[in-house]
């Protein structure tokens, strides 16, 4: 039984990972902040933090990043003593805003597209295509197909646009 | 601006320190409170000027300091008269009691 819980917590900590390295993207600035908490708390290889700790961490990330993006762009908040170039350069506020806006948008996406399909699969039995009946190949039946391209289509646009604005606007 | 539980848990924390102290260590004493809540909160008071912050370079990973500096200070002791003011609920209303109108 403890491969299972194992594979649980490797999972989630994979995913915890993942999701301090957004926010670290996001909010460059706040990066030796996020790294000193993650080498406290989540070590993959070794002790891995309770499931109950790596949420909390998730939840209250944005936070921390936004914060500390906010101390270190202006000099009478900064963390003084920091290493010559570990910091990237001060930027403009939006980028930062820009880069959390794209995390949530393509997120919320996903959270529409998994809704709609499962709801799709427990009122009507398919993910989203089935046989026909006449033409006896896989067609769109589900009215959640629409909800799912829209969501799809929400999320290319926003992160083409997205990174497209970051890279001209330096 | 309003200021949090766990923000004036490490204000609290912070005033009876005498050196800045490692953002760790606090998390680590405050153990009821989660590290990152702890690291939200850090982040928050240095992100509005309420503690000084300053990278320790002489250990194996670096360490942020932090301390307390005079806005944080002052901040602590308006929350502790607010707090005082509503633990007495019989002197927290200005103005005469119904005992004196009548």
């Amino acid at each position: 039984m403890r491969l299972p819980l194992f594979a649980l917590r490797f999972a989630a900590g994979t995913a915890t990972l993942l999701w301090i390295h957004l926010w670290k993207w996001s909010y460059p600035r706040s990066s030796p902040v996020i790294n000193e908490l993650a080498a406290r708390e989540l070590d993959l290889l070794g002790k891995i933090s309770s499931l109950s700790k790596l949420a909390r961490i998730c939840i209250d990330l944005p936070g921390i990043a936004r914060s500390q993006q906010l101390a270190e762009s202006s000099p009478s908040t900064r963390t003084s003593g920091h290493v010559e170039g570990e910091l990237p350069p001060v930027e403009p506020e939006w980028k930062g805003r820009l880069r959390e806006w794209l995390i949530w948008t393509v997120l919320a996406s996903w959270l529409v597209m998994a809704t709609s399909i499962v709801t799709s699969f427990v009122q009507m039995g398919n993910f989203l295509l089935d046989y026909s009946p006449n033409a006896g190949e896989p067609e769109i039946i589900s009215p959640y197909s629409r909800v799912v391209a829209i969501a799809l289509l929400v999320q290319i646009v926003s992160v083409s646009t997205g990174l497209t604005a970051l890279r001209i606007r330096r | 601006m309003t200021t949090s539980r766990n923000q004036l848990l490490v204000l609290k924390y912070l005033s009876g320190c005498t050196a800045p102290v490692a953002g760790i260590d606090v998390s680590a004493d405050l153990d009821w409170v989660a590290t990152s809540s702890v690291y939200a909160a850090i982040s928050a008071l240095q992100a509005r000027g309420q503690i000084n912050a300053k990278w320790d370079h002489s250990a194996s990973h670096p360490r942020r300091m932090i301390s307390l500096n005079d806005l944080g200070a002052e901040t602590l002791r308006q929350a502790e008269i607010i707090e005082q003011r509503l633990s007495k609920p019989g002197k927290s209303r200005s103005g005469p009691s119904r005992t004196q109108e009548a």
